[in-house]
């Protein structure tokens, strides 16, 4: 959710009088010899061709009939407050990126809409009835193309990305839209004959890694659609995750379990040597074609158990939109996120047993190296066993 | 319909019943209050599906009738007319409410009463007990719910009610506050217990708010009904089990602390503020005749706080949040508190030194520093 023209609209929210008028928020213009720049303006000194950042003498060069209004941040921070709020209704999982614009992760929120659509049309119109302000919403299966997709229609814009359709949209769009391209490196991009996202696409991985490095095969994957970073709360920062590369691409369910197996004790471990616990279990999986996914569950009672989180995990594994079986798995991770603080709990004496047991194990591994003491379902790899 | 009333009789009733409107606007007709117009009376109902209220005031009804109308939108008109003025409420076309006075004209969309959910009635045996009562247990143990509405069994309160008086347990899985108050409950054999929701017991609070209000409550299998004064208001029942508190009282913990409520408090809340942003996380070393609360966030600094006590026990260091120690320091309503602790692992017991009319007890579970 992006809002529009966010500081310029709440000034004219305020004062109605200013409403269908070109407002120009930002330093002094002092009859154009003022300095500073232009913070945000209204739709209607964007026809002046006034745009934010521009030095404030140069707008008023350009619109001098333009009404020039001071920033007035703490007012903005209070209405920004309120929709975040507002946003916050609709799911738990509402990463503000700046003042006026945040990613929500509506994937356990849809129930009562129906569909994304309807959802979007709610909260454009929250926003709208709560506030007199004007959101444009971009939804689609990741950040990178939500971004894209709320600034597209602006003002007022709604945007829908499906995942089937998200190459479709991506691949028209000229090359400065990526993530991470600036103009120096758009013109670079421009020299070799890409002037489209979907030109980048077409380049084989290999050759944006050997011009660009690891940037160049980041650009690649959005150039794919690919983008993976999790929506995160202001108090959810942090996750403790474990994940793996197949060497060659799997559709093995025994295998992915037991994958699943050791990374939850990796994660485990490393939760009990910080003294944390984790609320949530998610498992991601990146299939051949590159197409990566994740399912979590929130649990009622935050854990560090290896066994709690491989149960959990286990039973994502069937969530997810493709069987292995159909489409062969290249990388597999499981991680544990809302972290809770150290704080213990009154009921958990369950929990603390198992915790407990893997306390122990943690123990010996310590002294004793990690292939010490194992889960008897993983003698089948080992050594031992081969003999 | 169309009936007229004065200002300050209807807002204070709007106030009461505009606590229980549904606030995620999910089905558009539980943002609405239904009026009803009849005899001398306007009555006013507004309701979530899990709790509905029912208030009346004194009206004059020129023709009875109802409709639904927002609730925001009657409550901020009325709220905004002068003090003292009459207001009159008229039926217009195509259920608009045409709501007026002095000067002012405003027209409110409506919606008809029959999609307004019917709110359930009670006229079984009722109990008796004084308002302050119900008040003053919710607000010492409201704060320890848990704001998850995942934890449903713990989105709510236990309320326990005997021959010999009612008691009320709160936890969000980290801490818990426990309340009793011992007095004859008429006509009431045996026990009961239920899950009061949060909202419920805040809006009762608010009812039983008045000094000298009586609360006449009953239940059914699914259902609280109480009686406020004229107000009525029903409730959901959670479903769930509620953990089994008892076991986690401390029985034997042996390092006690006597402490100055107001003192403590303030060492608690200065510490706190080097403390981590997230966890709230504070030490308190206990050593003979000293008490040291710190706290510490590597990249922001740290505070020592202390409090002069009679302690000769062995030391100890133990970890807690300090927004839970101050919730509760907050409603001790005691000069003094005691603090009964045993090692840095086992919950904390801290209840007020002196008070007798409530046995009130609250546990708080350390955390690992």
């Amino acid at each position: 959710m992006d809002m529009d023209a966010f500081y310029a609209s709440v000034e004219q929210r305020d004062r109605p009088e200013l409403q269908g008028k070109p407002v120009i928020v930002g330093a002094d213009p002092k009859q154009g010899r003022g300095r500073g720049v232009v913070a945000a303006c209204s739709y209607e000194a964007r026809r002046f061709g006034v745009r934010s950042a521009l030095p404030i003498s140069k707008a008023y060069r350009l619109c001098p009939q333009g009404i020039y209004l001071p920033v007035r941040m703490e007012r903005y921070v209070e209405v920004s407050h309120r929709i975040m709020s507002l946003l916050g209704e609709y799911t738990d999982l509402v990463e503000p990126l700046s003042i006026d614009e945040a990613f929500l992760d509506v994937t356990g929120s849809l129930r009562p809409y129906g569909t994304v659509e309807a959802l979007a049309r709610s909260i454009k119109q929250r926003v709208r009835e709560q506030e007199q302000l004007a959101a444009s919403v971009g939804a689609a299966p990741n950040k990178f193309i939500a971004k894209i997709a709320s600034d597209l229609q602006k003002p007022d814009g709604l945007v829908i990305v499906p995942p089937e359709a998200v190459l479709a949209f991506l691949h028209p769009l000229p090359i400065g839209k990526l993530w991470g391209v600036g103009p120096k490196a758009e013109a670079h991009l421009k020299e070799l004959g890409i002037e489209k996202i979907g030109d980048l696409a077409r380049l084989r991985r290999e050759e944006m890694d050997r011009r660009f490095g690891k940037h160049g095969q980041h650009l690649w994957e959005l150039a794919h659609g690919i983008d993976d970073r999790p929506v995160v709360t202001e108090h959810e920062i942090k996750s403790v995750g474990h994940e793996t590369t197949f060497e060659r691409d799997t559709g093995d369910l025994a295998l992915l379990r037991e994958t699943l197996l050791s990374l939850s004790e990796q994660v485990g471990v490393r939760l009990r040597r910080h003294g944390l616990k984790g609320r949530a279990v998610s498992v991601k999986l990146r299939y051949q074609d590159f197409t990566t996914f994740t399912r979590q569950v929130t649990l009622a009672e935050p854990t560090a158990a290896a066994a709690r989180i491989h149960s959990h995990a286990r039973e994502l594994l069937d969530k997810f939109p493709h069987s292995p079986l159909e489409k062969k798995v290249r990388l597999i991770g499981v991680s544990v996120g809302h972290l809770e603080e150290r704080q213990k709990g009154l009921f958990e004496k369950q929990e603390d047993k198992e915790e407990k047991i893997e306390g122990a194990v943690d123990r010996v591994q310590e002294k004793f190296g990690p292939g010490s003491l194992r889960r008897a379902s993983h003698l089948k790899d080992s050594p031992e066993k081969a003999r | 319909m169309e009936f007229t009333v004065k200002k300050n009789e209807i807002l204070k009733e709007l106030g009461y019943v505009q606590g229980v409107v549904e606030k995620k606007n999910t089905i558009p007709i539980l943002s609405n209050l239904l009026l009803e117009a009849a005899g001398s009376n306007l009555t006013i109902m507004a309701t979530d599906l899990d709790v509905s209220i029912r208030c009346s005031c004194p009206a004059k009804v020129k023709s009875s009738g109802a409709l639904t109308v927002s609730a925001r939108k009657v409550f901020d008109i009325v709220r905004s007319l002068p003090d003292e003025s009459e207001i009159s409420f008229k039926l217009a076309d195509k259920e608009w409410m045409a709501v007026s006075s002095g000067p002012s004209r405003f027209k409110v969309v409506g919606m008809h009463k029959d999609n307004f959910p019917v709110i359930p009635e009670y006229s079984g045996r009722k109990w008796t007990v004084p308002g302050e009562v119900f008040r003053n247990m919710v607000s010492r143990t409201i704060f320890a719910i848990t704001q998850e509405e995942s934890r449903y069994s713990l989105n709510g309160a236990l309320l326990v009610v005997n021959a010999d008086g009612l008691r009320l347990v709160t936890t969000d899985g980290h801490r818990l506050a426990y309340i009793e108050k011992r007095l004859k409950v008429e006509g009431l054999e045996g026990e009961f217990r239920v899950l009061v929701p949060r909202k419920t017991l805040a809006e009762l609070a608010k009812l039983a708010g008045d000094p000298n209000r009586m609360v006449q409550f009953a239940k059914d299998e699914n259902h609280l009904y109480f009686h406020v004064d004229g107000r009525y208001m029903v409730s959901r029942q959670l479903a769930g089990q509620f953990p089994n508190y008892e076991m986690v009282i401390p029985k034997d913990n042996d390092k006690k602390l006597l402490l100055e409520t107001e003192g403590f408090a303030e060492a608690i809340r200065r510490a706190a503020i080097m403390a981590d942003e997230r966890s709230h996380g504070i030490k308190l070393s206990l050593s003979e005749g000293q008490l040291v609360v710190t706290s510490s966030t590597s990249d922001l600094g740290e505070a020592r706080e202390s409090v002069q006590i009679s302690y000769d026990g062995q030391p100890m260091e133990v970890g807690f949040n300090a927004q839970y120690l101050l919730d509760f320091l907050g409603v001790a309503f005691d000069k003094q508190v005691s603090f009964q602790l045993k090692d840095d692992e086992t919950q904390g017991l801290l209840q007020p030194a002196t008070e007798e009319d409530y046995q009130y007890s609250y546990v708080v579970m350390p955390m690992k520093l």
